[in-house]
């Protein structure tokens, strides 16, 4: 019994002993720490290269932090990846350590010139030791090994070349094991069409160690129709641990940020590099906002090859009837769709009876009035300015000859704010009170000046009369206007990304509106479905006029420029040009509505198709033979909120740091960010089977946990 | 949209690189039809008479599909093409990519590997580099 206890009392000691290390170790387990901030290494400068320019717009879009190591100019030293308070190099296993970066994005596979054999010794131990991941976006499958005896291996992917190409019709083949972890957005029962230069490999999966001992164990997730790899996992095995010691993403496929394909990779190169957990987001966003409902527009005339003034279309009660169950067909031929809207930018003065009465009064006798308050729930709606007024500089001198009218005081500018308010309550059209801080002038007027230079047809010896616009960054914005949008309380002005300087996302603080707070311009896409078009004729014309005849008509070879085509196109191919283009917008992550107008709503045919909704369905085809996430169709005031939150965070220093052995996240920052978005933490809003949180940080730490949504 | 509109588009795009064949899958489309056509047993039923309206609706689909593929990767390489034209460091990055392959074939060679693939890429972005227009 006596040898009994004492057994029990050494089983008892052992165990106290271990409880003891346990706790003693945890600590320095606490330490496992990294900072959520990618590692981007890079060949040069954005100048020089292609996949930086490609990669800084997707991380910038998404709000995630990193810092570039130019390899042309920087070394990559340990402390540089992580270092203790003295600034020394340090291990994870180090108490106070931690790690710099949560993840690492290489521009290129072997970084030749710039990046020596230490400096891939380097890196790779501090993905090892920090078990951070790494994401090649491009470039060849190397496998190097040193010069001088005994030519260990320091660098390899594990890929054979097999074949060089411009043209794949590439498959998805990701394992089911990482379903739930890797282009989980994907469509992957369609192949992505892979239109520039890439290696397309092998994986050669045959034992063979780099320096380090391990083994590249390689699983592709894209390959060519041949069956070789262009986009692989490569796990690096030890014999001793079950895990994989380092795990990268490797693309042999060139990406820039103009080729479809790469706007269909991007993410997931941030996402596998950060394992899913990252400050920043994305989704997916489609917003189509119809101008000037209530007015009409001036007909193109494909006989004449011009904008005729006496043809004008307005939409009819039963064109909105149409929009409504044409609307609802979208929803359920498209997916993604969800409960998609059209906005409508609408002007009242075309559903007054009298627009220039005191008192204002709704026309209840136009149909067209009487259908949009009738069905005002199936759309949203915008103030356009009550008469579509010109909020345009006026001419130097005040009466030089000009193509517009325009306002010479703050208060005539007001009312056209105002009276258009007047009409949203008489018609008692949905949310009056978050549209009053939202603001589209008609033609984006009063944010450059076009000189009183903007109808072609009345300026023959002109061939392009925006030539002689001043832009918004040159002076060219009316004060007025930013003065009258502040004092109505507008907080989100619309731009033309089209016009220099208005496509960025930017409050407006070089011009005094006399108001404590700036303007935030809002860009939105333009497209080839024009303003004075009704149906696919008249936009054939039209655009073939534009983009091909008139330069024949000149004497000037269309072929010779890009923006040009050298042969007329039909209505089905400059759709899908348009779809394609539309998509490419929606996979760049940012909220910019495309804008149409109330013409292209007309019913042309007896099915009831329009230009708007053939539009519609071509981008969500498009979209929805590429990915599965749902696309987000925000209302305007709304998409101006959240860019101004994403502005307010990406203005912060975030600081991050992810625990991983209590798998915890601590974040603060140096000022009051209410609406930070952060990827992988435990109670956010799903989208594309991960969380995504929608914190409130501040210079006071708080923590949460981990969640990487890897069983969703 | 008919082969006609199809033909046509394919003219008007001529970036380097590009697909030809078009009507080559129009050609295939034929003759897999009329192979079809004059395969027809003369004794095998109605049974095999359904067999092979279905399996020509098949090809003829497939058929369909491939062309439908074809024009929007010829659509892809428009935008494509007309995109890397607002790039204005293209030409730029373009060069330092031809560069940073000629680099590499070095060292490929050094390996004691073939370096020909990555000689012909950066023969490619060396070229892409002068190209700003058609």
């Amino acid at each position: 019994m006596k040898r009994n206890h004492g057994v029990k009392r050494k089983l008892l000691l052992a165990a106290i002993a271990m409880l003891l290390t346990i706790i003693a170790v945890a600590p320095v387990h606490a330490d496992n720490a990294v900072k959520l901030r990618i590692l981007v290494v890079s060949t040069g400068e954005v100048t020089e290269d292609l996949g930086l320019a490609y990669i800084k717009p997707v991380l910038d879009e998404m709000g995630v932090p990193y810092v570039v190591l130019n390899t042309r100019v920087q070394n990559l030293t340990p402390a540089f990846l992580a270092a203790s308070s003295q600034g020394t190099a340090c291990k994870a296993e180090a108490t106070g350590c931690v790690g710099n970066y949560n993840g690492v994005i290489l521009t290129d596979a072997d970084l030749i010139p710039g990046f020596t054999p230490a400096e891939w010794d380097i890196l790779h131990d501090y993905e090892k030791n920090f078990r951070i991941r790494e994401a090649v976006l491009s470039g060849w499958p190397a496998t190097y090994a040193n010069s001088k005896p005994p030519h260990e291996i320091y660098l390899d992917y594990g890929l054979v070349y097999s074949s060089s190409g411009r043209n794949y019709d590439a498959r998805w083949t990701i394992p089911g094991r990482y379903s739930k972890e890797v282009f989980e957005y994907v469509n992957r029962n369609n192949p992505l069409p892979i239109t520039s230069l890439a290696f397309a490999t092998h994986p050669r999966n045959d034992m063979k160690r780099l320096r380090d001992g391990s083994i590249p164990y390689v699983e592709p997730l894209l390959q060519t129709g041949q069956g070789e790899a262009l986009l692989s996992i490569v796990r690096y095995m030890t014999p001793d641990q079950p895990a994989p010691v380092r795990e990268v993403l490797i693309s042999t496929i060139t990406n820039a940020s103009f080729f479809t394909h790469s706007k269909v990779l991007a993410y997931e190169f941030v996402n596998w590099a950060t394992q899913g957990v990252f400050i920043g987001a994305r989704f997916i966003h489609l917003a189509a906002h119809v101008d000037d409902l209530f007015l009409s527009s001036t007909q193109w005339n494909p006989a004449l090859h011009q904008d005729n003034a006496a043809d004008t279309y307005r939409l009819t009660g039963a064109d909105i009837i149409n929009a409504v169950s044409k609307q609802a067909a979208l929803r359920t031929a498209h997916p993604t769709a969800g409960n998609f809207k059209l906005d409508f930018a609408f002007n009242g003065a075309g559903a007054v009876v009298n627009r220039e009465a005191i008192s204002l009064a709704a026309n209840w006798k136009d149909d067209l009035v009487a259908a949009v308050t009738a069905n005002k729930t199936h759309f949203r709606f915008i103030n356009h300015t009550f008469t579509h007024a010109s909020m345009d500089k006026p001419p130097v001198p005040a009466d030089a000859p000009c193509d517009y009218t325009t306002f010479t005081s703050i208060e005539a500018i007001r009312t056209e704010i105002t009276r258009n308010q007047n009409v949203w309550e008489l018609l008692d059209l949905p949310e009056r009170n978050e549209n009053n801080r939202v603001l589209i002038s008609g033609m984006h007027s009063g944010l450059e000046d076009p000189k009183c230079t903007v109808m072609q047809g009345l300026h023959p010896e002109m061939f392009d009369v925006q030539a002689d616009d001043i832009a918004f960054d040159a002076d060219g914005a009316n004060p007025l206007f930013l003065q009258a949008a502040a004092t109505e309380g507008v907080e989100y002005v619309a731009a033309d990304m089209a016009q220099r300087a208005q496509n960025v996302e930017q409050y407006i603080d070089q011009y005094e509106d006399g108001s404590q707070t700036d303007r935030l311009m809002l860009p939105r896409w333009w497209t080839n479905i024009y303003y004075n078009v009704t149906n696919p004729s008249q936009l054939e014309d039209e655009y073939n006029h534009m983009y091909y005849q008139r330069f024949i008509d000149t004497g000037q070879n269309p072929c010779r420029s890009r923006e040009m085509v050298c042969s007329p196109r039909s209505y089905r191919e400059i759709l899908a040009l348009d779809a394609d283009t539309a998509v490419r917008h929606m996979l760049s992550f940012n909220r910019w509505p495309h804008f149409f107008h109330q013409s292209n709503l007309a019913r042309y045919d007896e099915n009831g198709s329009t230009l708007q909704f053939d539009w519609l369905d071509a981008v969500f085809t498009e979209y929805e033979r590429l990915f599965s996430l749902p696309v987000k169709n925000l209302p305007y005031y709304e998409i101006g909120d959240r860019t101004a939150e994403s502005l307010n965070a990406r203005s912060a220093k975030i600081d991050a740091i992810w625990d991983r052995t209590t798998n915890r996240v601590t974040l603060s920052a140096n000022k009051a960010v209410p609406h930070l978005r952060v990827t992988g933490l435990s109670g956010g809003e799903i989208y594309g089977g991960q969380l995504i949180g929608n914190i409130r940080v501040n210079t006071k730490a708080t923590t949460y946990e981990v969640d990487r949504g890897l069983t969703r | 949209m008919n082969v006609g509109e199809i033909q046509s588009f394919v003219s008007s795009q001529e970036e380097p690189g590009g697909i030809p064949g078009i009507n080559g899958i129009r050609l295939s489309a034929i003759l897999l039809s009329l192979l079809l056509v004059f395969s027809f047993p003369g004794t095998g039923g109605a049974a095999d008479l359904t067999n092979a309206a279905a399996e020509k609706t098949d090809e003829t689909a497939k058929t369909s599909r491939q062309m439908e593929d074809e024009t929007r990767k010829k659509i892809l390489q428009a935008n494509d093409f007309k995109l890397r034209g607002h790039e204005s460091l293209f030409p730029e990055q373009a060069k330092s990519l031809a560069k940073g392959y000629r680099e590499t074939a070095k060292m490929i060679v050094e390996q004691g590997c073939d370096p020909k693939p990555v000689l012909d890429a950066a023969a490619y972005f060396e070229k892409q580099s002068g190209r700003s227009e058609r």
